[in-house]
């Protein structure tokens, strides 16, 4: 989780067994650095405040000149791209920057001023939705996505096996047709038809197990981003100006009334929303913050909506869900087959608390849970109580600490039923980074009526000062009371594109040894694993490839997980102003866009690449002005638009630049303010609307061609002006007097 | 660069104009305040936010340094870049609390000669009243006062020699006035430090910017000897190394 001012979301990053690796390129100009100079083992950036430089091969970081003290943080991914952990740039960064590993959060919390808010408009859920140019893609015969696993396995007591799986989306007759392909199972086959009504979102037919099945929802087609708008009222120094931030980004600036109050308006997300209320007192009194914290599941509803989702086949179930309030939603569900009819409530008591509790009326069985969260730790705990088929009772809490370098979490569960006897459990589980290269975790656990009644599992990581390939070695231990039950020691090696494990393992007790061996190799276009190991005086290996291949307007290889789907957005200038991609007209390579939702890759040969997305979801994409060279090259999308992810097929987004002439016309012989007027230009369907400055200015972009330009008197509604105007290339500069 | 940023810091929050209506706040905040670029990346943005209540018109201008009469070494003097920018848009509107940008670019850098070349990007500001609140003059219009804000922005072509001279202009006990004159191809930013002509002896020192001539003040932290070194300190990271050369430091004597 990225926390950047204006921007939250998922950023990928690679965890090696130790450290977290990020592409540094993207990253750095997601933040708003202009990008001085990149290649595979350096990387120059700078912004008005700091000018840094990653430098691969040398093993250094400057910022501003100084040299930074950092070792082995930079390796090549497998795209040629340079990686960099995050200590690297908390060096880099300083107090601006937190890197919370317990709780995989990247925070830039103190850098609103360094980094520009505006760079990250295009927040996912923060942002106004965005108009859809490329909507939803339908047609009788379009891509096909085929997923593939092919898995060898030769075992020396069954011997050898071969389990090919294949997954199939096809795009077909408007709809979406998936096929799951095994050797080892029963095919499964579906076709499912979307809608965009409130009521039905998706009928889906096909083959559930063995039995023939429709399917019918209204439940949304990809995940929620925001639950609810949640309104913060407060009394502050009158006349102040109050703004609010979530996770950064300004969500609403208003100035307090006489008597100091105000009220601030901001989404809340699913997951966790951090908001921040900044009040800025007239005169330059110091700026007084309040922070607060939200959490929201998944399970809740945003108010009022109701959803269901029904399936009708020889073993029928069905469940229907209400959001009644911003925080309580009602669920109820009924299935055949075991035989159940549960109501459940999901509350919110507290913003930063979640709990539910439910009902089962056939089995008899009452489960309840509660989860409390802050940034720096959380306590949940599970009740479940049940009458049939047998009697049981669990009792379980956790509770979770993290901070600085390290983490804690304290388990405790008691449990009985009608099989074992009551038993308590608590476990305790300490992680530390002890120095940069040192890392402990260690684990200690005491069970009542138990053989394991108090058990003890130390593990210690070493990290080679190594750059390329990372080598970890790990040792560990598992004590059973007094006695040793394991020893345990391995390596882990990871390289640009491959990672190695080895693992050896005594058994006391059983007087037995082990040893597991993994190897893998990530490529763009697909994934290699093999294990072998040796255990008991058996041996045994496998294999296995995973992919996609990806048929639509061309064919491409892929490791994009089953159901996910990617987009190709390509910018050119359209020289010729017809909208299409000619012949003779070159991407632009220079342009930089970001899809905020998704990760993106910029080719070299122009190609935008934003991969992992859901289909279904309206993306919305920002291409970012400082990067087109030319300042009168203008994107005939706008530089913000939103395009759905189609699903089963690579979906391509041509954007084209175009040098639209301008218009710099100048209003005369008005007797009043110019700024009550304003002029449209129609062409046919087309029109421009432009504000007309003090001074009777007016600008404008657009393309060639004839129009007719209307001056509005805003103040009444009448056209004061109606004339003709023939806009050629370049510029043009029309006067119109606005008297006979 | 840091100090000098700050200094510059293009913010202006002002004016109450004299109509009566006019009682909302009109302010602008322009990023960066100061740019240094090369013909590398011979293009790039500004980000105009307003701070303010009232809706900006602004109007954008480039111009170019004012040419040095005295000098008659044109080919080598500080080049004027105004002529070579595109700045778009011209104009434009930002409702209160909104950020907008506007690009420029040097649609073709190849002509320019060797050194540094400026241009200040003047942006111009205007209270823009609403629609509803527009009254018919009555009588005449009332005064009107628009603000500018300034942004140097230098493209360095080649390597920067600036050539600066050290007068004195004025001097107390408590302050140095310096006249510093600029003679090279390219303007100069940094620290100016006052030092004894062995250098181990510090009597002050100030952030500036230099393009061809400047007043530059100093508080002194101690009285000055007669003769006096001027030391000069680039500050500009940012700037890709080697691009421009730091002055050598000059011998003044009162």
């Amino acid at each position: 989780m990225l926390q950047a001012p204006g921007y939250q979301g998922i950023w990928p990053a690679w965890f090696d067994g130790d450290r977290f690796w990020i592409q540094a390129q993207p990253f750095m100009e997601r933040l708003g650095y202009e990008v001085l100079f990149s290649d595979s083992t350096e990387l120059t950036t700078r912004d008005q405040r700091r000018a840094i430089t990653f430098n691969y091969a040398e093993n250094r970081i400057h910022v501003n000149g100084e040299e930074r003290d950092v070792d082995d943080f930079a390796m090549v991914g497998s795209d040629g791209q340079m990686l960099i952990t995050m200590e690297a740039l908390q060096e880099a960064f300083g107090s601006d920057l937190v890197w919370d590993q317990s709780g995989l959060t990247l925070r830039l919390s103190s850098a609103a001023s360094l980094f520009e808010p505006s760079r990250f408009r295009g927040h996912a859920g923060m942002e106004p939705p965005q108009e859809i140019l490329f909507p939803r893609q339908r047609a009788w015969l379009g891509g096909v996505h085929i997923g593939y696993t092919m898995r060898h396995e030769w075992h020396e007591r069954t011997g050898r096996t071969f389990t090919p799986v294949a997954r199939v989306a096809a795009h077909v007759a408007g709809g979406t047709l998936r096929w799951h392909v095994s050797r080892t199972s029963t095919s499964q086959i579906h076709y499912a038809m979307d809608f965009k009504s409130r009521w039905l979102s998706r009928i889906e037919a096909g083959q559930y197990g063995d039995e023939l099945g429709v399917q019918i929802s209204n439940r949304p087609l990809h995940p929620r981003r925001v639950h609810r708008e949640a309104v913060q009222q407060g009394i502050t120094t009158p006349h102040a100006i109050v703004r609010g931030r979530v996770s950064g980004a300004v969500s609403e600036q208003v100035q307090a009334d006489r008597e100091g109050r105000y009220t601030l308006h901001h989404p809340v997300f699913y997951g966790s929303t951090e908001t921040t209320i900044e009040v800025e007192p007239l005169g330059g009194d110091p700026l007084e913050v309040i922070e607060s914290h939200w959490l929201t599941p998944y399970a809740m509803l945003p108010p009022g909506h109701l959803e269901y989702k029904a399936h009708l086949s020889a073993i029928p179930s069905g469940e229907i869900a209400w959001g009644m309030s911003s925080w309580l939603t009602l669920q109820a569900s009924v299935l055949h087959s075991p035989r159940s009819a549960a109501l459940r409530v999901h509350a919110l008591p507290l913003p930063t608390m979640n709990m539910d509790a439910e009902v089962d009326l056939i089995e008899h069985s009452v489960r309840g849970n509660f989860q409390w969260w802050r940034p720096w730790g959380g306590l949940d705990g599970v009740v479940h109580l049940q009458q049939k088929p047998s009697q049981s009772q669990l009792f379980s809490t956790n509770f979770t600490l993290a901070g600085g370098g390290g983490n804690l979490q304290v388990r405790l569960t008691h449990q009985r039923d009608d099989a074992r006897a009551r038993e308590t459990s608590v476990r305790a589980v300490l992680g530390w980074q002890l120095a940069q290269f040192l890392r402990v975790h260690t684990g200690v656990q005491a069970q009542s009526r138990s053989t394991e009644a108090l058990s003890f599992t130390p593990r210690l990581t070493y990290t080679l000062p190594l750059d390329n390939p990372r080598i970890h070695l790990q040792a560990s231990t598992k004590t059973v009371g007094r006695q040793v039950d394991h020893w345990q020691g391995g390596a882990l090696a990871n390289g640009r594109t491959w990672s190695a494990r080895i693992q050896l393992r005594r058994s006391v007790q059983m007087a037995a040894f082990e040893v597991h061996g993994t190897f893998q190799v990530n490529t763009e276009w697909a994934w290699f694993d093999a294990r072998g190991g040796w255990s008991g005086g058996d041996f045994f290996h496998s294999q296995a490839l995973r992919g996609t291949i990806m048929i639509g307007e061309d064919i491409r290889l892929s490791a994009l997980y089953e159901e996910r789907t990617e987009a190709v957005i390509r910018l050119y200038v359209d020289s010729n102003l017809n909208g299409e991609l000619d012949a003779g007209e070159s991407l632009s390579l220079r342009h930089r866009v970001n899809v905020p939702a998704a990760a993106v890759s910029h080719r070299a040969n122009g190609e935008v690449v934003a991969r992992n997305l859901d289909p279904y979801f309206a993306y919305s994409v920002s291409i970012l002005p400082e990067s087109i060279i030319n300042p009168l090259l203008h994107p005939a999308t706008g530089y913000q638009f939103a395009f759905v992810a189609t699903p089963g097929r690579t979906r391509y987004i041509d954007v084209p630049l175009q040098p639209l002439p301008t218009v710099s016309g100048r209003l005369t012989n008005w007797p009043g303010s110019y700024t009550v007027l304003q002029v449209q230009l129609r062409r046919g369907e087309f029109m421009e609307q432009s504000e007309v400055y003090q001074d009777g200015v007016f600008i404008a972009q657009v393309l060639p061609g004839n129009y007719q330009v209307t001056v509005i008197n805003l103040l009444t509604g009448e056209a004061v002006s109606d004339t003709d105007l023939t806009v050629g290339r370049g510029e043009n500069f029309p006067v119109i007097s606005l008297q006979p | 660069m840091q100090k000098l940023a700050r200094i510059l810091a293009a913010t202006l929050l002002l004016t109450h104009v004299s109509q009566a209506q006019e009682t909302s706040e009109l302010a602008l905040k322009v990023t960066p305040a100061f740019k240094w670029t090369t013909d590398a990346v011979p293009y790039g943005d500004l980000q105009l936010r307003n701070p303010g209540t009232a809706a900006a018109e602004i109007t954008i201008v480039a111009t170019g340094i004012a040419a040095d009469p005295d000098r008659t070494d044109a080919p080598s003097a500080i080049g004027d870049l105004s002529r070579h920018l595109t700045v778009f848009p011209p104009r434009l509107i930002i409702p209160p609390g909104e950020t907008r940008i506007v690009r420029y670019a040097v649609m073709d850098p190849a002509p320019l000669s060797e050194g540094g070349h400026v241009a200040f990007i003047k942006l111009r500001m205007a209270r823009r009243t609403p629609v509803d609140q527009v009254r018919i003059p009555d009588t005449a219009h009332a005064i009107r006062i628009n603000y500018e804000l300034r942004v140097p922005l230098i493209l360095l072509k080649g390597v920067g020699e600036p050539e600066i001279v050290a007068q004195i202009a004025s001097q107390d006990e408590k302050k140095l006035i310096l006249n510093l004159s600029n003679r090279g191809n390219s303007p100069w930013a940094g620290t100016v430090h006052l030092s004894s002509a062995d250098g181990l002896q510090s009597f002050g020192s100030g952030a500036v910017v230099v393009f061809q001539e400047g007043t530059f003040e100093i508080a002194l932290l101690a009285p000055l000897p007669d003769t006096f070194q001027v030391g000069f300190e680039s500050d500009l990271d940012w700037i890709p190394e080697h691009s421009l050369r730091t002055p050598t430091p000059v011998l003044v004597s009162r």
